[in-house]
């Protein structure tokens, strides 16, 4: 950090949040609470609550700076004490007198922080109703809650705090967060699994406020308590937890890789904030009362100046260069970490002889800071790497992938790369269930026959896809995860299946099997999926070879290569869809197997249109073999509009299907050229092409605006030049 | 309290995290931090949180 910075700080603040004390008093007694057990005993003389002549001149004062400084946007938080003293009624009326006194251009956020004790159903709808967010202290379990957070009469909080969350969450509308302060003596991990299972929309962990004079508890008996408890914290969060917003490690991370602090916890900034008590003095930010008495007191009230002087005062000035460069100890200034840190809270900055010193938390900021620093260089590079391997490009020649008679040698190697993950575990399935004594002799004998099978058989065997999900559910059950099917249902392994696995094997390779009554490929699906009866499917497989003929003459080596990557054919129907619609599906979760609807009579799926479907659900399974090894799309984007969908997609859904219409695309053309095939069909593969190519142009357009890997950007690229020849 | 506008320097890894989203869910947001472009929230009073209703 550069050490040439000015010693003033030009102009006036900006205030944008004004923290209102409704109420000057508690219903809990918090040992640690800095409003009422710390250095400013000052609160024994402010009024209990806040009078309406108090709250109607604070409306005034807010919606006049609003006006004169023209703000877009501004905060009030009624706050405490606890501000449910007040009466939920009285607020929701502060807020409407706050909300009329502000100018059009003005939008106003109104929030509540309450210890959650008086939060019934009643009070929660008056603050719903009143369009007040509310936002609970609660510091974890009763055991690390109650250590602290007792009731002013004495007792436990908890359960009440409890319910009132139990409450809030009915009104995710209005539920804004949870404040916790950390206690190093409670385990980081009970703690933050404890918060998880709240699922709060927003978390926040705390140092108890502390300084110089009034230095953090404990930590004089044991110095590193803090350091270890905020790292230990800090790594199950990001390891096990990441999905839980916790706005500290959030803010540390950000600022960490260059983002501006959002927090007071750290960083450098502005003053933005007014506080307003229940006698409507105007104070600087509340936590200061942790320091000497008088430190917050501006000397000034709403009925005697204006928001707009207040913000000129000698106090808020100097807190304002305390936040800048030019306020930090001058030991902050060549600390490596002084940049996220920025001499951290003001408050806890304090000593008998002012401000000029580093946080009291000093070591505790450091430490953090620099292991959030390797975490994230480490994280960032594991990623990076993984990201050059499996989305870099080059590493297979995606055109030629892409097209059925360049492809063989790329699939090929696919599937290898599959086997040797998947062969590894079939082995060993059957060598467990030879050797299992429970287990019939029926189901030893078939195992023991697949242990004498050669790897290279045993690969062709792993990839049935019926035989590769009954392995996949034998992993997942060995790691403790049930495998889920598509229903969300667990698919649990059953051993005796080991005989039909045998079987598969004895059957000729290379053939499409259709429509076996296989549980492995059935189970992953239930309603509104049916899977049609023997006597539903008499016609299937006539018609299946029909089409299979027809795409032959289309692409023998496509056809050839549907028989090698997909060659499993159920037939389904969705009985929750028109019956004018016929649906086909395919899903990863049964790799190989092609989900195809008949229709309702033969007419109303020809050879062409089966051919089509056979196709469309065969590209799915080779884009699926493909995404197996190459990441296509950076995950965790929003959903983009598909010109064949209704409801947006992901945009690896997108990318699905332009992959598949780009082959049918070929297809539609071929039949389309076909001289003998019926004027009515080429009629309908001219429709096909027309409308195919306009909707093709359509998710080109959305691609483009999609993050795509490399090979993703490569594939994409030999998709469009396919289809535009 | 404070509005916070003093970022540390561009860094290898701001770079990298900027460049595109993370798959770590943690980094994915600090991601979305780094690009965002819209204003930074109204406030940085961390003894609270509140719900903010931009659209």
């Amino acid at each position: 950090m550069s050490t040439d910075v000015p010693d003033t700080i030009a102009g006036a603040a900006t205030f944008t949040t004004f923290l209102v004390k409704v109420a000057a008093r508690c219903n809990l007694s918090c040992d640690y609470c800095y409003m009422y057990k710390h250095a400013d005993q000052t609160w024994r003389e402010q009024p209990h609550v806040i009078s309406p002549e108090v709250a109607e001149q604070v409306a005034g004062r807010i919606g006049e700076y609003a006006r004169e400084a023209a703000l877009p946007e501004l905060l009030v938080v009624f706050h405490g004490g606890e501000p449910l003293l007040a009466g939920a009624a009285r607020l929701t009326w502060f807020r409407k007198l706050i909300a009329d006194a502000l100018p059009d251009t003005t939008t106003a956020h109104f929030s509540l922080q309450t210890n959650g004790v008086l939060l019934d159903d009643e009070r929660l709808t008056t603050l719903a109703d009143g369009g007040i967010g509310v936002s609970i202290s609660l510091d974890g379990p009763a055991t690390v809650n109650d250590r602290h957070r007792s009731l002013a009469g004495g007792g436990s909080s908890h359960s009440a705090v409890m319910d009132a969350i139990r409450r809030l969450r009915t009104r995710p509308e209005t539920f804004a967060g949870v404040i916790a302060v950390i206690d190093p003596d409670a385990d980081p991990r009970e703690l933050l699994e404890f918060f998880a299972e709240l699922d709060p929309p927003s978390l926040d962990l705390l140092l108890p406020d502390a300084n110089h004079c009034t230095p953090p508890p404990g930590r004089d008996r044991d110095p590193q308590r803090y350091e270890r408890w905020l790292v230990e914290a800090f790594d199950i969060w990001f390891d096990d937890y990441p999905t839980l917003p916790i706005r500290t490690f959030d803010a540390i991370l950000a600022a960490t890789a260059g983002a501006p602090s959002p927090t007071d916890a750290f960083g450098f900034g502005d003053v933005s904030l007014l506080c307003i008590e229940t006698d409507g003095g105007y104070h600087d930010l509340d936590v200061l009362k942790i320091t000497k008495p008088g430190q917050t007191n501006l000397e000034q009230s709403v009925f005697t100046s204006t928001v707009a002087e207040v913000a000129r005062s000698p106090k808020i000035q100097e807190h304002r260069r305390l936040l800048s460069p030019a306020g930090v100890a001058t030991e902050c200034r060549s600390c490596p970490v002084v940049d996220v840190c920025g001499g951290g809270a003001v408050p806890h900055r304090y000593s008998a002889e002012g401000f000029a010193n580093p946080t009291v938390y000093c070591a505790e900021m450091l430490t953090l800071i620099s292991h959030v620093r390797t975490r994230l260089h480490e994280t960032l590079q594991a990623e990076a790497a993984q990201f050059d391997r499996r989305g870099g490009s080059g590493r297979y020649n995606l055109a030629a992938f892409d097209k059925a008679a360049t492809a063989v040698t790329i699939t090929d190697s696919l599937v290898d790369t599959w086997q040797s993950e998947t062969v590894p575990q079939l082995a060993r399935i059957a060598e467990q269930l030879a050797a299992d004594d429970r287990q019939p002799s029926s189901v030893r004998a078939a195992a023991r026959s697949l242990t004498e099978v050669a790897s290279t058989e045993l690969g062709r065997l792993s990839r049935q896809p019926s035989v590769s999900l009954w392995v996949r559910a034998h992993e997942a059950a060995r790691r403790g995860q049930p495998l889920l099917g598509v229903d969300g249902e667990a698919l649990r392994f059953d051993p005796t299946y080991v005989a039909n696995v045998a079987r598969l094997f004895s059957e000729p390779a290379r053939e499409t099997r259709i429509h076996r009554p296989d549980p492995w490929l059935r189970s992953p699906f239930s309603a509104p999926i049916r899977f049609l009866t023997d006597d539903e499917a008499t016609t299937g497989p006539s018609r299946v070879n029909a089409a299979m003929e027809w795409i032959r003459r289309y692409d023998a080596v496509l056809a050839a290569e549907i028989l090698n990557l997909s060659p499993e054919v159920q037939f389904v129907t969705d009985e929750s869809a028109h019956p004018d619609k016929v649906v086909s599906f395919s899903d990863d979760v049964v790799p190989g197997c092609l989900f195809i609807g008949l229709g309702a009579h033969p007419g109303a799926v020809d050879v062409y249109d089966l051919a089509d479907s056979i196709i469309h659900e065969h590209r799915h399974q080779k884009l699926y073999l493909l995404e197996r090894e190459v990441d296509l799309i950076i995950p965790g984007q929003p959903f983009v509009p598909s010109p064949w969908r209704e409801e947006l997609r992901p945009p690896s859904g997108l990318l699905h299907a332009a992959w598949v219409f780009v082959e049918l695309l070929g297809y539609w053309r071929f039949v389309e050229t076909s001289s003998d095939v019926a004027a009515t069909v080429r009629s309908r593969a001219a429709n096909q092409v027309a409308v195919s190519t306009e909707r093709l142009s359509r998710a080109w357009k959305t691609l483009d605006n999609v993050q795509t890997t490399p090979a993703g950007d490569e594939l994409i690229l030999a998709l469009r030049e396919r289809s535009a020849t | 309290m404070t509005e916070r506008h003093e970022p540390v320097g561009e860094t290898q890894d701001s770079v990298l995290l900027q460049r595109r989203r993370p798959i770590h869910p943690a980094l994915a947001r600090a991601h979305d931090q780094l690009t965002r472009t819209e204003p930074a929230e109204i406030t940085s009073y961390d003894r609270m949180h509140h719900r903010h209703n931009r659209s």
